[in-house]
């Protein structure tokens, strides 16, 4: 495990933590709820024992208590939750005055009511478990557009056509046509 | 599953409203004081009142994750919220009242005590509505000796689903959940619960009430003068699984004195609290309420399995 930096900024906690916001609200399969994700840290939050938190979530993440097969997404929200807190644990590059600022963070920019899980998924056959959700990459951005400058291109038709009648046509002494 | 219990009745008639004592002084010929209540759970009992978070317990000598019953203070706590929330279940169910969730009362004029109160519906004028802060409250009861803190398994809670039971709350009995009740025939799934055994402690404090008013108050808490309870109150989760039962005891009574302004306890709180009571009984109230709490005493009383 690596050393924790001696000092992360707030600002960047605070960064870190929208990325895990927009992870765990926007690009995951089950939508995470706030209140969902402060039910895996309110122990945490008080006391900070990461390895509390840890053992807890690798628990619950092996079926105990049965809290990831309780319906109307909750069993869901709670295993991705538990998968997300359990990738920063093991990364381990914050202390636990850190990770209790980022989470903190973290479920604040969370929304209330999640989105609802997209319809194609299925209903958790009994007996099985998924494995530990693998967190999507997010695709890369296009290149930008590589346009051709026109020397027109600014202005709107009318002006373009108006412009254009000043131009000197072809065969005229100063020659040149369009586009010099 | 614990058999369904009744779900609540609509009333005939539309909510008698009514506006209410104001906050501003103590009323002549009113109750204000502070009533202490023992809340034991029985043999075979446990109550669960939930926070929603998830903690690491211990089960047998083995960690579980187990959703966490509520404390104060690092101490198990019966919040004073859910047990006034209890109480005024059965006192809506058993009283001409709104509906708080669908079109009930709330108070718009602010509640100086020169001003007349707007009227509201006889559950509102006691527990109170938007703009109005309500004559009873409930303390977070606590524990009284020792409380023992458990780790239980129970049938996982069902996602609500308000189009099947029409916006109506139901009680439940105390028979354990049927392992065969599930569908499909598979045995339902269960989730760890932390759990409290014992006795608590805490302190009902009442403005402007009427002894009319505390005698309701007493039979929703499913006390009886003499006697067995005529049921026992549900707190906390795992209702469903016929859980959740307390008994409620009155033990302590301090009145406020109109005249000395003092806060004076009474010895004879027992004999305060059935006059309470037999006022209630033997009122205008219960007649027109009866068929309900006969359905409330066969439902919530205490009987072991397999009875009748």
């Amino acid at each position: 495990m690596s050393v924790p930096s001696p000092r992360t900024s707030q600002a960047d906690l605070v960064r870190r933590a929208r990325a895990l916001a927009d992870e765990l609200s926007l690009r995951s399969e089950h939508a995470v709820g706030r209140g969902i994700f402060r039910a895996l840290l309110a122990d945490f939050e008080a006391n900070s024992d990461q390895d509390v938190l840890h053992r807890m979530v690798e628990l619950l993440l092996k079926g105990s208590g049965g809290h990831l097969e309780r319906t109307g997404g909750y069993g869901e929200q709670a295993e991705t939750a538990a998968n997300a807190i359990l990738a920063e644990l093991r990364s381990g590059d914050l202390s636990p005055g850190e990770y209790r600022t980022l989470f903190a963070w973290t479920a604040r920019l969370l929304p209330t009511k999640p989105r609802k899980a997209s319809p194609k998924t299925g209903p958790r056959q009994e007996g099985t478990r998924r494995p530990p959700r693998r967190t999507p990459t997010p695709a890369p951005a296009p290149p930008p557009k590589v346009v051709s400058p026109s020397r027109l291109s600014p202005f709107d038709e009318k002006s373009r056509a108006a412009l254009e009648s000043l131009l000197p046509k072809s065969g005229e002494p100063d020659g040149g046509g369009k586009g010099k | 599953m614990a058999r369904q219990g009744v779900s609540r009745v609509a009333s005939a008639s539309p909510a008698r409203k009514q506006a209410p004592p104001g906050h501003g002084e103590w009323a002549e010929g009113r109750l204000t004081g502070l009533l202490t209540f023992r809340y034991s759970t029985p043999e075979g009992q446990f109550v669960s009142p939930g926070t929603g978070r998830l903690v690491l317990a211990d089960l047998d000598g083995e960690p579980i994750v187990a959703l966490e019953a509520a404390r104060s203070m690092g101490k198990p706590v019966l919040p004073g919220t859910g047990i006034k929330g209890a109480v005024r279940s059965l006192y809506e169910l058993t009283s001409s009242s709104c509906n708080p969730f669908h079109g009930g009362c709330g108070m718009r004029q602010r509640s100086f005590a020169a001003d007349p109160l707007e009227p509201v519906c006889e559950a509102c004028s006691l527990f109170g509505c938007p703009g109005w802060m309500g004559r009873i409250s409930f303390e977070d009861a606590r524990p009284a000796g020792e409380v023992t803190v458990g780790v239980e398994k129970v049938i996982a809670p069902f996602e609500p689903n308000p189009e099947k039971t029409g916006g109506d709350f139901r009680l439940y009995d105390l028979m354990p959940g049927d392992a065969a009740s599930s569908d499909r025939g598979q045995p339902p799934k269960r989730v760890a619960r932390e759990v409290f055994r014992g006795e608590f402690t805490g302190t009902l404090t009442f403005r402007n009430v009427s002894a009319l008013e505390l005698g309701r108050v007493l039979t929703c808490l499913g006390w009886r003068p003499e006697g067995p309870p005529r049921f026992l109150m549900r707190l906390g989760g795992a209702k469903y699984e016929g859980r959740g039962a307390v008994e409620v005891t009155p033990i302590g009574l301090s009145l406020v004195d109109r005249r000395s302004f003092a806060l004076e306890p009474e010895s004879e709180v027992t004999t305060r609290c059935q006059a309470w009571w037999k006022e209630a009984e033997g009122s205008a109230w219960a007649t027109e309420h009866r068929a309900t709490l006969d359905q409330l005493s066969t439902i919530l009383a205490m009987r072991r399995a397999g009875e009748t």
